[in-house]
């Protein structure tokens, strides 16, 4: 619940945002030519920690890192760990791991002279290398006439992996010197898992909760650094 | 294209912050299916009428019911049940045996049970006159015991 709060809030903050930049582009005037900065952006998504602090079951951590390549196009990556204890109806696991995701972002808004904002669509590869351990469950039998016990197992399943496409649609907003705000979400898809025998991947670090179709989404709230390199038309 | 990809983004956003729940459709724990026969004749059914069945210390799950099919859960904390059938005032019982194997299902059913290697033993034969298990693992709602009566 307090999770659905939090998603409405960065929801709010998402709309919010979005509308700022909408509205600076209706009074745009393109007569002075600027140049533009390029450079590696260095940053980390604040969505995680804050997520732990209402949720001590979820922790994670994920850093951020592009670096454009020509006037539209960033290169990007994404790292993290992830650790989440998940409670289901019939059984609780554990989901613990790291992951990478590779791929890169076309910049669709045109700015402002000396103004560096972006909406963006991307594309990521992603992998993941994690552990899950199955803690206790509770054979689901129908009715009530035999009395039914919750078994404890702490069964480990590692070297478990997972690979999926992603595509992100996100922004960025500068605002201050070389400091941005960014907010984006991400589409999933499967593309091949390791799964562990007799149990399923039903959260993958990176991916997150892997529904029935063997599609994902998640979302990230950042704030980067940019670290300028050089100027260029 | 800047604006809808704003409202795409908010409108996804928005979506997924109610979190769908889902339900468990899939079929769990399997019961034990025994069909009643004519003794005289194997291969026709004959109902068993004033059946009352009940495992050990337990309620009864049928009452009073004429049937040539019954359904019953076996205990998924030990690996074997001992059940009471009662035809007409004349009691039976007997101890089903089993191994136990844990199947995972699906986020929403979790784990369930199938029985294997099922076997009857320490039968009485008041009413009932032969006994005979014609499927060996419960995977399924099919017949797994005949009884013949």
């Amino acid at each position: 619940m307090k999770q659905s709060i939090l998603k409405y809030y960065i929801s709010v903050l998402v709309v919010l945002t979005s509308f700022s930049v909408t509205a600076q582009e209706e009074t745009r005037s393109d007569t002075i030519k600027s140049k533009h900065t390029y450079g590696l952006r260095l940053g980390v998504d604040i969505s995680k920690p804050i997520i732990s602090i209402f949720n001590n079951d979820i922790k994670g951590l994920e850093l951020l890192a592009d670096y454009r390549i020509h006037k539209n196009i960033y290169a990007a990556i994404e790292l993290g760990t992830y650790d989440r204890e998940t409670q289901e109806d019939y059984f609780n696991f554990n989901t613990k791991g790291s992951f990478v995701k590779i791929g890169g972002n076309y910049n669709l808004y045109e700015n402002w002279p000396n103004m560096n904002n972006e909406i963006f669509v991307g594309f990521r590869y992603g992998f993941s290398s994690f552990t899950q351990t199955l803690k206790t469950y509770t054979p689901n039998i129908e009715g009530t006439y035999f009395e039914e016990n919750t078994i404890t197992v702490n069964q480990e399943f590692d070297n478990l992996s997972a690979q999926w496409a992603e595509i992100v649609i996100g922004l960025k907003v500068e605002t201050l010197d070389n400091v941005y705000l960014g907010a984006s979400i991400g589409l999933k898809k499967l593309i091949n898992e390791k799964e562990p025998e007799n149990f399923k991947n039903l959260y993958i670090p990176g991916f997150e909760r892997v529904f029935s179709n063997n599609t994902g989404f998640s979302f990230n709230y950042s704030i980067s650094y940019l670290i300028p390199i050089y100027k260029r038309k | 294209m800047k604006k809808t990809i704003a409202s795409l983004i908010v409108f996804i956003t928005l979506i997924t912050s109610c979190q769908k729940d889902d339900f468990c459709i899939d079929q769990t724990t399997p019961q034990l299916i025994i069909r009643f026969y004519d003794d005289a004749e194997p291969t026709e059914y004959k109902s068993a009428t004033g059946l009352y069945v009940w495992a050990n210390e337990l309620d009864t799950i049928y009452n009073n019911v004429s049937t040539d099919s019954i359904a019953i859960p076996l205990n998924p904390s030990i690996d074997f049940t001992v059940y009471h059938l009662t035809s007409e005032t004349i009691e039976d019982k007997f101890t089903i045996n089993y191994n136990r194997k844990e199947i995972f299902v699906s986020r929403s059913c979790g784990y369930k049970y199938n029985f294997e290697n099922i076997n009857l033993t320490e039968i009485n034969n008041n009413w009932i006159l032969n006994t005979e298990v014609t499927n060996q693992t419960v995977e399924n709602e099919t017949e797994h015991i005949k009884i013949l009566h």
